[in-house]
């Protein structure tokens, strides 16, 4: 994994941090919309609030978006800028799943703003934007494989959930920061009896399409692609401590009237969302620089064949 | 009517994801020189060899001391599953192939070889 990272080139590094940013634009942007519908108890406040979050990432999100293209373009030219405006080049990422997915990204974006609508019709479209974003993330990369429409649809609903817990943060912090805590306890509550649901969702879902990436083999873990993902797991099983102490913990704390409970809220969101960072920056870094490996190469016969092939990357 | 779109917006992309063909990877099958080969001559052409068509969008052949040497393409950056490319004479000495491309599933792939001319 450690090779895997030193090889990589300037342009990598700049895909990965783009992608890093993409991620975490677009899941807030989709995640916000997500809590906006789901979440009963944020007050008017907050619920402006989470408006203006959701269009503001909303509009981050395609723009970070859109730069893939380039970069992508310049990969394939050598890691040349003359590469990222390169109207060949340009055609040709904008025609593959890339641009698909990024395309059908952009429209759910789009229909996001649709939050900012007084009328309550909007609140819909934006719901139907943000399952589109969160789709997009299934029409790229080794989402293609098969079982496809299985594939797509975990990793949409894997990723739907992601955007849960994401979009909570904000209005968590804002209502820990309050001085009712009967409200942050409040909607700390609600947000934990859902998360439940989202988290139980996170865990199957993500192992699933571990599974079917993999082809279930116990092998694939040690690949560079296993050792990411492993990282993820590893961080993830951080952020459920953390969300385990404030729901079991601070909550009732919070709904007790206990304002100490309402600081520690906030370090403890704070953290979970450094955490979903670097978990977003990992998958960036893998999905960029690895990709799951194949039977076929991990058979010794295979292997030996290969060494007179050169290594190969997939790159997608 | 937003319950029309949302319901179409989910149906397409139902059918999107159905009417998918099968994608695999596309793994490089072969390549000439083969990888650590030591030839006599300069090599009268350099080819690779893949499992589903690709888009060579980025060759390079550089010698040890990192001088880039020539290579003349014929393919037009089409889709080919057989790649060749013809270099200048090259004098002896250890040379890489560095390459990048985007495959017909869309992925991208880059990888390299080396070979060595002893004379």
């Amino acid at each position: 994994m450690f090779s895997t990272l030193v090889s990589a080139d300037g342009v990598q590094w700049l895909s990965i941090l783009v992608k890093t940013i993409a991620y975490g634009a677009t899941l807030v942007a989709a995640g916000s919309v997500v809590v906006f519908v789901t979440l009963r108890s944020l007050d008017n406040d907050n619920r402006r609030a989470v408006k203006r979050l959701s269009s503001g990432a909303a509009l981050l999100a395609a723009i970070v978006s859109a730069l893939l293209i380039p970069i992508q373009a310049s990969f394939l030219m050598g890691g040349t800028l003359a590469g990222a405006t390169n109207p060949m080049l340009l055609g040709m990422v904008s025609d593959s799943p890339l641009g698909s997915s990024i395309f059908l990204r952009l429209v759910g974006l789009g229909l996001i703003l649709a939050l900012l609508l007084p009328h309550r019709a909007g609140l819909w479209v934006a719901m139907a934007g943000a399952v589109l974003v969160c789709a997009s993330f299934a029409l790229q990369g080794h989402a293609l494989k098969d079982p496809r429409l299985l594939l797509g649809l975990l990793i949409t609903l894997h990723i739907l959930g992601l955007a849960f817990w994401i979009g909570a943060f904000a209005p968590l912090l804002r209502a820990a920061g309050l001085e009712d805590t009967a409200q942050a306890g409040g909607l700390a509550h609600e947000f934990g009896e859902q998360a439940l649901w989202a988290v139980a969702g996170l865990v199957v879902m993500g192992a699933m399409t571990l599974g079917f990436l993999t082809n279930w083999r116990l092998a694939a873990l040690f690949s560079p692609y296993g050792q990411f993902f492993a990282i993820k797991l590893v961080v993830f099983a951080g952020v459920l401590g953390l969300a385990g102490w404030n729901k079991l913990r601070l909550t009732p704390a919070l709904r007790g009237g206990d304002t100490k409970a309402a600081k520690q809220l906030r370090g403890s969101v704070r953290i979970e969302a450094a955490l979903i960072v670097i978990i977003l920056l990992t998958t960036a870094a893998l999905t960029t620089l690895t990709s799951p490996p194949r039977p076929e190469v991990a058979t010794l016969e295979r292997a030996q064949n290969s060494a007179d092939l050169g290594p190969n990357k997939d790159r997608t | 009517m937003i319950k029309i779109r949302l319901a179409t917006a989910v149906i397409g992309f139902t059918l999107f994801l159905l009417s998918g063909v099968a994608f695999a990877h596309a793994e490089k099958e072969a390549n000439l020189p083969a990888d650590g080969a030591v030839l006599q001559t300069s090599p009268e052409k350099i080819s690779m060899t893949f499992e589903m068509p690709m888009r060579i969008t980025f060759i390079s052949l550089r010698d040890d001391a990192g001088r880039e040497h020539d290579l003349t393409r014929t393919d037009n950056m089409q889709l080919v599953t057989e790649f060749d490319t013809v270099p200048a004479a090259l004098p002896l000495g250890r040379y890489t192939i560095e390459w990048r491309g985007l495959a017909e599933d869309g992925h991208s792939m880059e990888g390299d070889f080396s070979f060595e001319i002893e004379g």
